[in-house]
């Protein structure tokens, strides 16, 4: 309870204009919200661009929220909505090409960054990659409920839409991930 | 098992994976869980997400906190500082603009008080329309064929 009563104080003040409590929030949660953006985005330069976008966005419009949510899942819905500007902009630029294989290719003049493939183990690499063949919903989903945790009421929020739907699309990516992964199996 | 049998399976155990099985559907996942096809289908359920959380988390690029700070502050002054300019390239004076801004809010308020009060985009909540339904069930790639089941077939993809 004091650490929920704390972030409401923290937002509270955030939203009377203080820089100290907004970089409180910063600091609590740039983190995950990254987390949250490279496995979206599936680049590490995209991703910081969308983590400092969606604090932009957060202290812009902080005098909007309302408490209904906690802050972490309003941030997580800006981000989401940070990350498919992001994949948007990437394909009109021709940067990124996710194709059927699931393989990330570059145009010719080889822009971006993928996540560095040599600093991850074999585990995060597949799991990476399988990610990849995703559609961005159904890998915003996995990423929601698989390593954010959130439930389902929680990841309705962020993605507007009902419970059952987010019910049927976190099946429909999970049969997705495991033919992907199943396909991958030596 | 066949197909449907299956995607019966794989769609209980993720209800249990989430811990949303009630009981009706417990039960449910128990009697085919007595066929050894449907084991092995929730072996693989769950060996996937083995699989997910033993990736380990991606790295967090060195200063990223400094520059999300240093970006915000940027955006904190840019609001501070910007003065409102007009189509034609005047600049309006704190004064005629803080007369502009009160204008406009009163008649904002009037307009909030008469019901046509909007949140900011990330709290929207309106009565759902088709726009939505459609926005919602477009694929990535365009196709409202996953729209167009829900809406004559009742089937969610």
């Amino acid at each position: 309870m004091d650490a929920v009563v704390d972030e409401r104080e923290l937002v509270a003040r955030a939203q009377e204009g203080s820089e100290e409590a907004f970089t409180e929030l910063i600091d609590r949660y740039h983190e995950r919200i990254y987390r949250v953006a490279v496995r979206i985005v599936h680049d590490v330069d995209d991703a910081q661009e969308v983590v400092q976008e969606v604090f932009v966005r957060a202290v812009q419009h902080i005098g909007r929220f309302d408490f209904r949510a906690s802050f972490y899942t309003w941030l997580v819905s800006i981000t989401r909505n940070a990350a498919f500007d992001a994949l948007r902009g990437t394909q009109r630029r021709g940067r990124f090409k996710q194709t059927e294989d699931g393989l990330d290719r570059y145009s010719a003049d080889g822009v971006g960054d993928p996540v560095e493939a040599s600093q991850e183990s074999e585990t995060a690499v597949k799991v990476r990659k399988a990610l990849l063949r995703l559609k961005p919903r159904d890998r915003t989903l996995i990423v929601l409920r698989e390593y954010e945790g959130l439930q389902y009421e929680e990841i309705a929020r962020v993605m507007g839409c009902s419970v059952g739907t987010i019910e049927s699309g976190l099946h429909r990516a999970r049969k997705r991930l495991k033919t992907i992964l199943g396909d991958e199996r030596p | 098992m066949d197909e449907k049998t299956t995607d019966r399976v794989e769609r209980l155990v993720g209800l249990e994976l989430d811990g949303r099985l009630d009981e009706a559907a417990r039960r449910e996942l128990d009697r085919l869980l007595r066929d050894g096809a449907a084991v092995r289908v929730r072996d693989e359920m769950v060996g996937v997400r083995e699989l997910l959380r033993r990736a380990e988390a991606p790295a967090l690029p060195p200063l990223l906190r400094d520059r999300i700070v240093a970006r915000v502050a940027v955006a904190r002054d840019e609001r501070a500082t910007t003065p409102l300019r007009l189509a034609g390239g005047g600049t309006l004076r704190l004064v005629q603009a803080i007369t502009v801004a009160a204008a406009i809010t009163l008649g904002a308020t009037a307009w909030v008080t008469s019901g046509g009060a909007v949140r900011a985009d990330d709290q929207l909540e309106h009565p759902r329309t088709v726009e939505d339904e459609l926005r919602e069930r477009t694929d990535d790639d365009g196709s409202i064929a996953p729209y167009l089941e829900w809406r004559f077939l009742g089937a969610e993809r």
